[in-house]
């Protein structure tokens, strides 16, 4: 049914759309044309912790775009971070567009997971009005994927005068794994945090519902109260696909109004689903805008290792930022300075972890920017995690 | 879950049809030529209404009310008009702009970056 399925999504409209392709030949053809861009960061983290210390990092973003005639356009964005003397690269995306119509766009590659704003929208550094993204969204600890290998169709539909829009961006992917990043990142405890091997080894237990020795068992009962967070998978590695995708109003001066879904398999085998609903809207008008988002996970996480059957991981999560351009005071000084502040949580049941930002931004020009923030995370049973930090953010 | 996965397959599948067949002029198989005309002539009457409301859209507007609402201004001489076409392009996939929202924030920054 699936693959049935799937060659529905990509051969039939490739089919409907060769009409007008072979149409357009006739016409002249508009120059391929190159553009490299992107954006990179610097920030320096001060923890107010005694067994912490201070650190910079950096990161750069290119990104590459290539338009081939009106209606194709190749683009991809590589990540380079250094961080503990380490450098992550990552293909953020790499997708080929193909602007089938005026209300169609056909996406095929890795793309952002149309979800929400923050992903796709707001992620990148200079963009970003804090230097951290907020809790549901953590690199590593996302409760979305940022990432989605598949197909997809999406596109904006005008509506009235032409200033509103209803929009959408509908897709297949190979779905969701296990984050390779555990809970030592956030500095919990090591004896809790998973390596990849070790995620996909105790998943693939769960699912099956094997039996194992008692040695076993007690580490096994701690690794079952883990928090599951999901990556995108590279591969179709349990044979079922992941559907989701996100519609939303666009209504005049920045207001959006917007709805999220997601489900797919994250194990070996396909028996455990991930579930994810969201809600977000926006709203810019000159100096001020405040946005936010809801969430809602449910993650399978199958049968215990004494045979139990676990209950779901259920997630709530919100943030809200509003932001303010000081422009008001008329002082050119003023004119450049931004606040914000961030509020953002998850609600997993068993306990609760708040995040409290708030910032102070400099626009040496619309894409160049110093960003002073401080921020508190607090978390059920934890202390609280105190932090300054300073980031240049440049867009190019 | 297996059904409400076919399901949503199904739904995208309709969406996917839908916005094409809105999308797309399909010819009428067997037409004759002077039907052809009418309908071309017809289809011409009513497309005009749509490009000149497109036209009119002030692509000022747009800009403001549609970039500013993620990141901050970029100004229109930071681009080459060449390569405000690439960029658009691809803001246009990004933000789910309407073609026409598109064609309006182009014209405007190839205006004003000289």
């Amino acid at each position: 049914m699936q693959k049935a399925t799937l060659c529905c999504f990509v051969l039939l409209p490739l089919m409907a759309m060769v009409g007008p392709v072979f149409a357009q030949e006739a016409k002249s053809e508009p120059q391929n044309r190159f553009l490299l861009t992107g954006y990179g960061f610097a920030n320096y983290v001060d923890p107010d912790a005694p067994d912490q210390e201070g650190s910079f990092s950096l990161g750069f973003s290119p990104i590459f775009l290539y338009r081939v005639g009106d209606k194709f356009l190749f683009e991809a964005e590589l990540e380079f971070e250094l961080e503990d003397d380490e450098v992550e690269t990552e293909v953020e995306y790499a997708q080929i567009d193909w602007l089938a119509n005026d209300y169609l766009t056909v996406v095929m590659g890795k793309f952002l997971t149309p979800f929400g704003t923050f992903i796709e929208d707001l992620h990148p550094a200079w963009i970003n009005k804090l230097p951290t993204a907020p809790l549901p969204y953590q690199h590593g600890q996302s409760l979305v994927p940022f990432g989605q290998l598949g197909a997809q169709f999406r596109g904006g539909i005008p509506v009235g005068d032409g200033y509103r829009r209803f929009t959408y961006s509908l897709f297949l992917s190979n779905g969701m794994r296990m984050s390779e990043h555990g809970h030592e990142e956030e500095g919990l405890p090591e004896e809790d945090a998973h390596d990849e091997e070790e995620s996909h080894e105790e998943i693939a237990l769960l699912s099956e519902g094997e039996e194992h020795d008692e040695e076993h068992t007690e580490e096994g009962e701690e690794h079952d109260n883990d928090l599951i967070f999901l990556d995108s998978s590279s591969f179709n590695s349990n044979g079922s696909l992941a559907v989701g995708g996100r519609v939303s109003f666009v209504a005049t001066r920045g207001i959006e109004i917007g709805a999220s879904y997601l489900s797919g398999s994250y194990d070996e085998d396909g028996d455990l689903d991930a579930t994810m609903f969201g809600i977000n809207f926006t709203y810019h008008h000159d100096l001020f805008d405040i946005r936010g988002e809801w969430l809602d996970t449910t993650t399978e996480r199958g049968i215990a290792e004494d045979g139990d059957l676990l209950a779901d991981q259920e997630i709530e999560a919100w943030y809200i930022q509003p932001s303010l351009r000081l422009s008001i005071i008329p002082a050119y000084f003023f004119n450049k300075l931004e606040v914000v502040g961030r509020f953002s949580t998850l609600d997993f049941g068993e306990g609760d972890k708040d995040q409290t930002s708030l910032g102070l931004n400099y626009y040496f020009s619309g894409s160049s920017i110093l960003r002073l923030a401080w921020e508190r995370i607090a978390e059920t049973g934890h202390e609280d995690e105190d932090a300054v930090v300073l980031m240049f953010a440049l867009g190019f | 879950m297996k059904y409400s996965k076919t399901l949503s397959f199904t739904i995208l599948l309709l969406v996917g049809f839908v916005i094409l067949a809105l999308g797309t002029p399909i010819p009428m198989a067997g037409a004759s030529e002077d039907n052809n005309d009418e309908a071309q002539q017809e289809e011409a009457t009513k497309t005009e209404p749509a490009e000149t409301e497109a036209s009119a859209l002030d692509g000022g507007k747009v800009y403001a009310w549609n970039c500013g609402a993620c990141h901050s201004e970029r100004y229109p001489k930071e681009r080459t008009d060449s390569e405000w076409e690439v960029i658009i392009t691809h803001m246009r996939v990004r933000a789910n702009l309407t073609a026409d929202q598109a064609k309006a924030v182009l014209r405007y920054l190839q205006e004003n970056n000289e």
